[in-house]
């Protein structure tokens, strides 16, 4: 089967206005205004299976709203291509946009005034989705996404939680085959988020909707995805599942255990000492230094283990890792610059 | 089917329109205050032409009365008009236009919508009051009948529609300038004057007639009103023929500036 989304060597580069501090910065700029090319996506090439639920992550600036613009057709490449469902994004959005859908965490789609209930309803005319087939669709995502509450309520009353529920569901009505997220779950409350993962990746399982995310908050990424692409300054750079991402970048494991009795902690290059409570202990191991089999059977030579557990970190601290080994940082300007920004042709 | 389509992708529309109504009726207060400055400007207007009419009861033909109706027609149809500069220049500076783009609607059909929805629920409900209170100032004018106010209705249709055109191809410059307000002081003041808000162009002297009439701007509610307050067969199908012609030009080049602007566009925020 082909690839849901395909990008070939995408680029995008913005031509950012400079102006110079003070007045005369301000008069120069209205009679000689300078600009200054910004490449915010460079050569990205990628392909996301259907039905597979996909995070592209990196710093703030790095390109990963761009990139959804492109393959959602809003935005026209510098150069490359990208084909999403078989079509051209920017070349086909009139097709496209009937089969894909798009959540911006920090824009609304619902009309701001109006209940949900009546931006569902344009929702269904604008997709042109028949009457019963709407009202059935509607009735599931109310149920399930949980809205009945807010239902009637003027969207500008409901709470940030509240809101996003109804965009998700909102992005949902169609059936689009594509989803694109773009930090669906930012601002938002722990109940809240969990809701949201959990309605996505309902939907992800029964509907065989393809998710391609992005998000700063590394559960979304450990609840949701199995593959990771890591962009910085506009260039992929990593694009691993997340099994492989925390085997490739995690050199520390974290080692619980519960003794008969307190003792004291092995002192062993690689190993460092936690948390340490009566007869519990929490060792931080790095791998490269010491065996996990070396520091148990250390620990066992002082007393009898009543429990004990082995975890990798957070996902947010191997997302650290990586961006430290690959040297990142905030990029400039790569999420669609907040300047008057104009494209490069 | 194919009928059935056709209905589908109309029926967006209106429904669209029809929301632009609910949204714009969900601020009565809004629509009150401008109720109350529309009767703040009747009342002085009222006043004036008292003054200036005295014994001789008419302007260039136009007595008291029609030209309080006149003026009720044209402030009416200005106050219902939406910003659409706002709209389109709010889209573009906080990204919203992601979300337009990405609809399987035509970005220009959906300003259209709205605009058409937004101006019919202000018009209901601005010129309602205003009737009645032009009535109370000036009693009802000659020739105002509903044979006379039907075509005249018509004809602020069609206005409206060159109203769109015009302000949809201004509004459309916020894809490479985000905020074109600037613009929009300057086509508000030429409007006033050039588009007859005060009086009928007909009755302006020599240069400033002619070039009222070469432009577009007396089709919006100047001539509309005119018709309605004084009507002329020849008058009306001369209005409509310019009106559906300036119409179609400015919509085409507001479709125009779309397609070059959205290739140009640039969606702010990441």
């Amino acid at each position: 089967m082909a690839p849901a989304i395909t990008a070939v060597g995408l680029c995008k580069t913005f031509q950012v206005p400079v102006k110079e501090p003070g007045l005369h910065g301000s008069i120069k700029a209205v009679f000689r205004p300078s600009r200054r090319a910004v490449d915010a996506v460079r050569d990205l090439s990628f392909t996301v299976a259907r039905g597979e639920i996909v995070a592209c992550i990196g710093p703030n600036g790095a390109g990963k709203s761009t990139t959804i613009k492109m393959l959602t057709g809003i935005l026209f490449p510098t150069a490359g291509e990208a084909v999403v469902l078989g079509l051209v994004p920017w070349r086909d959005r009139a097709r496209l946009n009937r089969r894909i859908a798009t959540v911006f965490g920090q824009r609304s789609q619902l009309w701001y005034h109006l209940p949900p209930a009546d931006t569902f309803e344009l929702l269904g005319r604008i997709y042109e989705i028949p009457g019963p087939e709407c009202r059935a669709r509607v009735r599931l995502l109310v149920e399930e996404f949980g809205l009945g509450e807010v239902w009637r309520t003027p969207v500008r009353k409901l709470s940030l939680g509240q809101r996003m529920r109804c965009e998700v569901a909102a992005a949902f009505l169609h059936r689009p085959e594509v989803v694109f997220l773009d930090e669906p779950t930012i601002g938002l409350d722990v109940v809240a988020k969990a809701a949201i993962r959990e309605m996505i990746r309902r939907l992800n399982r029964e509907e065989g909707v393809t998710v391609f995310l992005t998000s700063h908050d590394p559960t979304d990424i450990e609840e949701l995805c199995r593959r990771v692409l890591v962009i910085n300054h506009g260039r992929l750079v990593l694009d691993d599942s997340v099994a492989g991402m925390r085997r490739d970048y995690l050199e520390t494991k974290i080692l619980r255990l519960l003794l008969d009795r307190p003792v004291d902690p092995p002192a062993m290059p690689g190993v460092t000492v936690l948390k340490r409570k009566g007869p519990g202990l929490k060792l931080a191991v790095d791998t490269t230094k010491a065996s996990i089999d070396g520091v148990l059977r250390a620990i066992l030579a002082m007393g009898s283990v009543v429990d004990v557990t082995v975890t990798d970190p957070p996902l947010e601290t191997i997302i650290a890792a990586i961006y430290q080994s690959k040297g990142l940082g905030a990029g400039e300007g790569g999420d669609g610059p907040d300047d008057d920004v104009e494209e490069d042709r | 089917m194919g009928r059935m389509m056709m209905w589908r992708k109309i029926g967006k529309y209106v429904a669209m329109a029809r929301q632009a109504v609910r949204n714009r009726l969900a601020y009565p207060r809004e629509i009150l205050g401008r109720v109350m400055f529309l009767a703040l400007i009747l009342f002085v207007y009222d006043r004036l032409w008292t003054k200036v009419l005295g014994e001789r009861g008419d302007f260039a033909g136009f007595g008291h009365a029609q030209l309080i109706w006149y003026l009720l027609i044209t402030e009416a149809a200005t106050f219902s008009f939406p910003r659409l500069q706002d709209r389109v220049s709010t889209d573009v500076k906080t990204g919203d236009i992601a979300y337009r783009l990405n609809r399987p609607a035509s970005y220009l059909g959906q300003l259209l919508a709205e605009y058409l929805g937004e101006t019919l629920a202000g018009a209901a409900a601005i010129s309602v009051p205003g009737a009645g209170l032009a009535f109370l100032l000036a009693g009802r004018p000659p020739d105002l009948s509903l044979v006379h106010l039907a075509p005249a209705l018509a004809a602020l249709g069609l206005g409206t529609l060159v109203s769109f055109g015009l302000t949809a191809s201004l509004a459309l410059t916020a894809f490479w300038v985000e905020d074109n307000a600037p613009f929009f002081w300057i086509y508000s003041k030429i409007n006033f004057v050039l588009g007859g808000l005060f009086l009928p162009v007909e009755v302006y002297p020599g240069f400033l007639r002619t070039l009222a009439e070469i432009l577009p701007f007396r089709l919006i509610f100047s001539a509309p009103a005119r018709l309605a307050v004084r009507f002329d067969p020849v008058l009306l199908i001369r209005t409509l023929i310019a009106q559906a012609v300036w119409a179609a030009y400015l919509l085409a080049l507001a479709w125009l500036i779309y397609g070059k602007g959205v290739r140009k566009l640039n969606v702010n925020g990441g």
